[in-house]
């Protein structure tokens, strides 16, 4: 190996290599197992959004690029200073510091689990987050006219093949699309799409298509959720309290931001 | 190593680096020094097991034997418990070495990264499981 760019590529090619190891063990990637395959039509189980799972799409947003924002949305974005992402701040007003419902879809890449619950004419989502839950009705595909504005909004879902789609329209314009502040308006209409491609993997593909806030629907990276073994399958109780949220922010928050502390 | 040698070095270590996953914590980056952790021994004198985030408060003696009071925050304790805790893995009295990511303003906070408790065990933050 006397030609110098040859030693250049191999001994890049042996960083990658020992890159890939380090970052497989960082992950706990080395113990993967192979796991037993889906049971039909069925998402039963606590599932959680890994953030540090391998090929999970982005956490905190649908996905990298968001569609160009109408100046409606423009106007609002501008306003909203987010705790994650680009435009980090410590001085944020995410809406749920104030204890507003997370709603959907934010819930959905919420690094924190939910359940999900099939009953014969409902499939229920319950999340650890807010307590939060949501019916998906499945005797019905039309969504009742003039819904009140929700942070749920109403879901109806099917089974097509292995996928099991969910339809969601009558939200409020209260809660912020994801983390970094994008906002969506009461015309969001929200199409997820389930896959189970093992027993322990439930995949999600959604998009969001609102017209007044952006000008193309805005489709997801592949969120990833992986079944929680029985010793971790448990949701807390995570109600959002005033009292508490004021109680940590004096201590925590304030400081960092500059604030008095109590 | 040569001068070429040098450089293929320096670039390898730089993609070592670079793919190194950046993992989110609760937006904290901007209050805290996620690339600098620091590690003290200290007693525990609260254990706040409570939504959003579990804290921890405990004294540590400086250079001069000044005790200062600290407060770490972590994740919420349902995070904690599918982590290994519990809300009796502390107490007041407890000595401990806690890993943080400190403030940025230079305040004795902090977010957790890790605990060592005297008999060697570690509380980490470790949640999911190995699939």
């Amino acid at each position: 190996m006397r030609n110098p760019f040859t030693r250049l590529i191999a001994v890049l090619a042996g960083g990658l290599v020992l890159s890939s190891l380090a970052l497989a063990q960082q992950l706990g990637e080395t113990k993967t197992k192979a796991a037993p395959p889906a049971p039909s039509h069925d998402l039963t189980g606590i599932w959680e959004f890994f953030t540090q799972l391998p090929g999970q799409g982005i956490y905190a947003t649908p996905s990298k690029q968001a569609p160009p924002m109408t100046p409606w949305a423009q106007e609002r974005f501008a306003a909203m200073r987010p705790g994650y992402g680009p435009r980090i701040t410590t001085d944020s007003n995410d809406p749920i510091l104030r204890c507003d419902p997370v709603g959907i879809p934010r819930a959905l890449f919420y690094p924190q689990p939910f359940e999900i619950v099939p009953t014969p004419d409902r499939v229920f989502m319950f999340f650890e987050r807010d307590h939060l839950y949501r019916p998906i009705w499945l005797n019905r595909r039309d969504h009742p006219q003039d819904l009140s504005p929700m942070w749920v909004g109403d879901s109806v879902g099917w089974w097509e093949k292995d996928t099991f789609v969910v339809d969601t329209v009558g939200f409020n314009d209260r809660s912020w699309l994801d983390f970094y502040g994008y906002p969506h308006s009461e015309e969001m209409h929200l199409v997820e799409r389930y896959q189970r491609t093992d027993l322990n993997t439930l995949k999600l593909n959604f998009t969001v298509e609102d017209p007044k806030a952006f000008t193309k629907p805005w489709v997801s990276d592949t969120k990833i959720y992986k079944l929680l073994p029985k010793n971790k399958a448990f949701l807390e109780e995570l109600f959002c309290v005033p009292e508490e949220e004021e109680a940590f922010g004096n201590r925590f928050r304030k400081p960092g931001i500059g604030g008095e502390s109590k | 190593m040569n001068h070429r040698g040098t450089i293929a070095f320096l670039l390898a270590l730089g993609i070592l680096l670079i793919s190194r996953p950046v993992v989110a914590h609760h937006g904290t980056s901007a209050f805290y020094e996620m690339n600098h952790p620091i590690t003290m021994k200290g007693t525990v004198t609260e254990f706040a097991w409570s939504n959003p985030h579990v804290q921890i408060f405990f004294d540590v003696k400086d250079d001069q034997g000044n005790v200062v009071r600290w407060g770490c925050e972590t994740l919420s304790p349902g995070r904690l418990a599918r982590s290994g805790w519990s809300k009796s893995a502390l107490k007041p009295g407890d000595q401990i070495t806690v890993t943080v990511s400190p403030s940025k303003r230079g305040l004795p906070l902090g977010a957790l990264r890790k605990i060592v408790l005297a008999n060697g065990k570690e509380l980490g933050l470790q949640e999911m499981p190995e699939y």
